[in-house]
């Protein structure tokens, strides 16, 4: 759920955080840790990269806190801008368009039992393949509507468009997607044949 | 037109889905006219948030990354609270806070160092130092002044930690100075310098109960080193109150808050 939903009781987190409050600080890091871990993650594909570079952003979080100004961004799509800003530089740094590939073991997902891990972790690979391959717009899109969790205004103020023009990104980008999701194989599908 | 309302009809749907609103049949019932449309893209974008949604951070990994962020809040806000007391150096009402009164301060006394020492450890090259150690010194010297200039350029804060740096390059400035060599008036200028940066890392570390304690007792030691080699007299008490000498009359007892109040204590010599 967006953190949006409380947008009164996010201003306010903010507004503390800007302050020096610590606890505040802390309370929006666990609201945006894991969707800035996850957003990082879902163009670099590496865990460790995804959280040494989630630590720099909150590390400029914390630095430039007390210059954000609403008026310019909501909190959210101010904070992904720094995330992708942080991002185009550690690709500068490595010198490669991106270091997307097969996640490493190192990566931790949600999953009930071996199989569904399994069948998560090819299910990701395969997304993240068709993902990186998509244009650079379509393909930030899609890792802050679907893996940063931001809404479409949201995603329009990070990516200084307009909402129209992202719902025809989203549009674009989610029927390039399709044909890696429908012919994705499926793990117990597998064993039935 | 129609196409512009699909659009609008497909982020509703996805929307709906990642707030976990509707499930995609559910939106499919909601609009039957589209289904057919919609099915496939609303999958794949159901399938996309899934997978993304289970990702998660290494264990223990969140919580480690947090407690660093926290520390360095810490230390920015004591560096924010130690120079608040000090006239020139807190925030301005009704703007950013800024730090330029610290950084315009230490650069005016490393500055001063620099013009100060050079000539005088020039003097002395045949005595102590060879021409390419007194230029190494300087250098570094002047090298961490620029550091420090163009992180303020950049509109980065000033931490603590490069109190301990500029520290650091008072001490290699003193290496290139001789004090018994120094003319008079060039002991003196020298000596109301550094006792005006043992004055401030005095108040520092009296003021000072955070983590960032080791990096001002480390440039106090520097600068103490500095100030003895000068002639400088200073207490060794508890807080090491200011010399007896310092400029300013005696430093105050600290507040509640751990700082000096009386911030005359801590002004500049003229």
């Amino acid at each position: 759920m967006s953190p949006n939903s409380n947008a009164q009781g996010e201003r306010l987190i903010v507004d503390a955080a800007k302050a020096g409050d610590e606890s505040a600080l802390s309370e929006l890091y666990t609201l945006y840790f894991p969707r800035v871990y996850r957003y990082i993650l879902a163009r670099t594909g590496n865990p460790y990269d995804a959280e040494d570079l989630a630590e720099e952003v909150f590390m400029k979080v914390l630095e430039a806190i007390e210059r954000f100004q609403w008026r310019e961004a909501p909190f959210s799509a101010w904070l992904f801008r720094i995330a992708h800003n942080a991002l185009i530089s550690q690709r500068r740094k490595d010198g490669v368009r991106g270091r997307s590939g097969p996640l490493s073991d190192g990566l931790a997902l949600d999953a009930q039992s071996p199989d569904d891990m399994v069948e998560n972790r090819l299910a990701l690979n395969q997304i993240m393949e068709a993902a990186r391959k998509l244009p650079e717009a379509q393909r930030q899109v899609i890792t802050l509507r679907f893996s940063a969790g931001l809404s479409v205004a949201e995603t329009a103020r990070a990516m200084n468009k307009g909402e129209g023009n992202v719902k025809v990104i989203q549009h674009k980008a989610i029927a390039k997607l399709r044909d890696a999701v429908r012919n994705r194989p499926r793990l117990h599908e597998t064993e039935k044949v | 037109m129609r196409q512009r309302r699909f659009e609008e009809v497909l982020e509703e749907c996805i929307s709906a889905y990642l707030d976990g609103r509707r499930s995609v049949e559910d939106s499919l019932a909601l609009y039957p006219s589209l289904a057919h449309q919609l099915e496939p893209l609303l999958r794949a974008a159901a399938d996309t948030a899934d997978v993304f949604r289970d990702l998660k951070p290494v264990a223990g990994a969140q919580e480690r990354i947090r407690q660093r962020i926290l520390r360095a809040a810490s230390e920015r806000a004591a560096a924010r609270l130690l120079t608040s007391q000090i006239p020139g150096f807190g925030p301005r009402r009704g703007g950013p806070p800024v730090r330029w009164g610290l950084v315009a301060t230490i650069l005016a006394w490393m500055a001063a160092l620099v013009v100060v020492s050079g000539p005088v450890a020039f003097e002395l090259l045949d005595d102590r130092m060879t021409r390419r150690e007194m230029i190494s010194s300087t250098s570094t010297a002047r090298r961490r002044i620029q550091e420090i200039r163009e992180r303020t350029r950049s509109g980065q804060p000033i931490a603590v930690a490069d109190v301990a740096a500029l520290a650091g390059a008072a001490s290699d400035l003193a290496a290139a100075a001789d004090p018994p060599a120094l003319a008079a008036g060039d002991e003196a200028a020298l000596q109301q310098i550094v006792q005006e940066q043992l004055l401030l890392l005095q108040q520092l570390s009296a003021a000072s109960a955070g983590v960032e304690t080791e990096e001002i007792e480390a440039a106090l030691v520097l600068t103490k080193q500095l100030a003895a080699s000068l002639g400088i007299s200073f207490d060794e008490g508890q807080n090491d109150t200011p010399a007896t000498t310092a400029p300013g009359g005696p430093t105050p007892e600290p507040t509640e808050r751990g700082t000096p109040s009386d911030e005359t204590a801590a002004a500049p010599n003229p």
